[in-house]
């Protein structure tokens, strides 16, 4: 499906990445548009509550006058004409008239319901917000250096994710003893039933390894710079399996789609850092 | 003249050396600073300490993510929202269990309940947190963003026309192999619907 290779020059990548994030950002917005009912003033994400922060509070006449964007009605439009921009994006994409004005449309719905909502956003939501973050800004600018400086930060913005999960299992005891794994995959939350019996099946030291693997792969994958073509596609390979045993075990669908995005910027970053580390130059 | 002759000149030549204008040359200097400190800004977000909370503080938007997946302590327990009723009669049902833990098969493709689910345990946790600190006691924690959003949100349950009031509670377990028993982190009062 996809040519590694386009993904070395700014077009092939912008337009991966761009494609992959709208992928991401409709399923998340269509996903949202079916649980609408709880964006009414009773439901788990009620404006009426939610606006009870003191933020809002101590801003009472702004969020009065601006209420709308954040109700039920205002909920439903943004997230409908965030669907309609996400599904004309990758079409009309280098078309600067209508390019612009949709990336701006997808961001800054991005951050109102950001905003928004106190509770409910995951890591996948932090990551969209990132990466049309930078291709809005992207998208604003011919100069190829402010474009590839777009592109760069995407990925060390999902370098450093992948890095600091790393370091952060590496500090903690579960992780290095090798029980977080098997204890996360025994809740109901997130876990699987089979999984948590056939992990509390296994050896510590089976346990243990596949603990390690993660806080390893996590921890160097700023390797993924530096390592040139084609051994740090095994990065990649291993965040693709990573993503998608997380969407079929833990029902984060979202994730997967978030992160992969932002795979054609870190090619595009190996190729620059090697050309110019190993040949002198791009 | 001075500043002409010795700063600006050789700027203004070295531009057109680089082949761009001076407003190109400030449109690049103004976009990499500020995703340098987009990026540094994440960077402070993930240390946590005292001061950087202080920098981060006004981050509204959220566009610092926290990148910390499951770690350094992962979420090893389940959460359960559990509810009764009282009617005219003073009559109470058995607890109910608000079921946010179940997913369908396609979840890895559409899992639009992750959503609501990921609220309510978001709201859990802070209960617990909330339950677990000196500033909140049984007098004031009524008053609570958590408990008044799940108080809410339960509002919305189809309760039965007989229904006048409506009492919940949290408990925490282990998991599928539970080693044991769930643990209460509230019970609140009747409160009438």
């Amino acid at each position: 499906m996809f040519n590694f290779e386009e993904w070395h020059h700014f077009q092939g990548a912008y337009f991966t990445t761009t494609l992959l994030a709208c992928i991401g950002a409709l399923i998340s917005s269509a996903e949202y548009l079916a649980i609408s009912r709880e964006f009414r003033s009773d439901g788990v994400f009620s404006w009426s509550v939610f606006s009870s922060r003191p933020e809002c509070v101590n801003h009472e006449a702004i969020f009065r006058s601006i209420g709308f964007v954040f109700g039920y009605r205002g909920f439903v439009t943004l997230h409908s004409v965030r669907i309609i921009s996400c599904v004309v994006l990758p079409i009309v994409l280098g078309n600067d008239l209508v390019t612009i004005p949709l990336m701006l449309i997808v961001i800054a719905s991005s951050l109102i319901l950001s905003f928004r909502d106190l509770v409910g956003n995951d890591g996948s939501d932090q990551m969209s917000l990132v990466v049309f973050g930078g291709l809005s800004i992207v998208s604003l600018s011919h100069d190829p250096l402010i474009r590839s400086a777009g592109l760069v930060f995407i990925a060390v913005q999902s370098i450093l994710s992948y890095v600091v999960a790393g370091v952060a299992k590496l500090l903690s005891p579960k992780w290095r003893e090798g029980v977080a794994l098997a204890q996360i995959m025994n809740t109901r939350t997130y876990g699987l039933e089979t999984v948590a019996h056939g992990l509390a099946r296994l050896p510590g030291a089976a346990n243990k390894a596949l603990c390690w693997t993660v806080i390893l792969v996590e921890t160097f994958f700023f390797l993924v710079m530096f390592v040139p073509s084609p051994w740090f596609l095994l990065f990649l390979f291993w965040g693709l399996v990573f993503h998608a045993y997380n969407a079929i075990a833990m029902g984060l669908n979202t994730f997967f789609w978030s992160f992969l995005a932002t795979y054609p910027c870190i090619v595009f970053l190996n190729h620059l850092v090697v050309a110019v580390a190993f040949q002198g130059g791009p | 003249m001075r500043l002409y002759a010795f700063i600006l000149q050789p700027c203004a030549n070295g531009l057109v050396e680089l082949g761009i204008s001076i407003v190109e040359l400030i449109l690049r200097v103004v976009v990499l600073v500020f995703f340098a400190l987009w990026l540094v800004a994440t960077l402070l977000k993930q240390l946590d300490f005292p001061w950087a909370r202080k920098v981060v503080a006004f981050d509204v938007f959220h566009i610092l993510p926290r990148w910390t997946f499951f770690a350094p302590n992962p979420g090893t327990s389940d959460y359960h929202l559990v509810y009764r009723k009282m009617d005219a009669q003073n009559n109470v049902s058995e607890f109910l269990e608000f079921p946010f833990h179940e997913r369908n098969r396609l979840c890895f493709l559409w899992n639009p309940d992750k959503r609501v689910k990921k609220a309510l345990m978001d709201l859990a946790i802070m209960m617990n947190q909330l339950c677990a600190s000196d500033e909140y006691n049984e007098n004031n924690i009524g008053l609570s963003f958590s408990y008044v959003a799940i108080l809410n949100f339960l509002s919305s349950v189809p309760l039965g026309s007989n229904t006048r009031s409506l009492q919940f509670a949290l408990l925490v377990s282990d998991g599928f192999i539970d080693l044991k028993e769930p643990r209460l982190v509230i019970c609140s009062e009747f409160h009438s619907v």
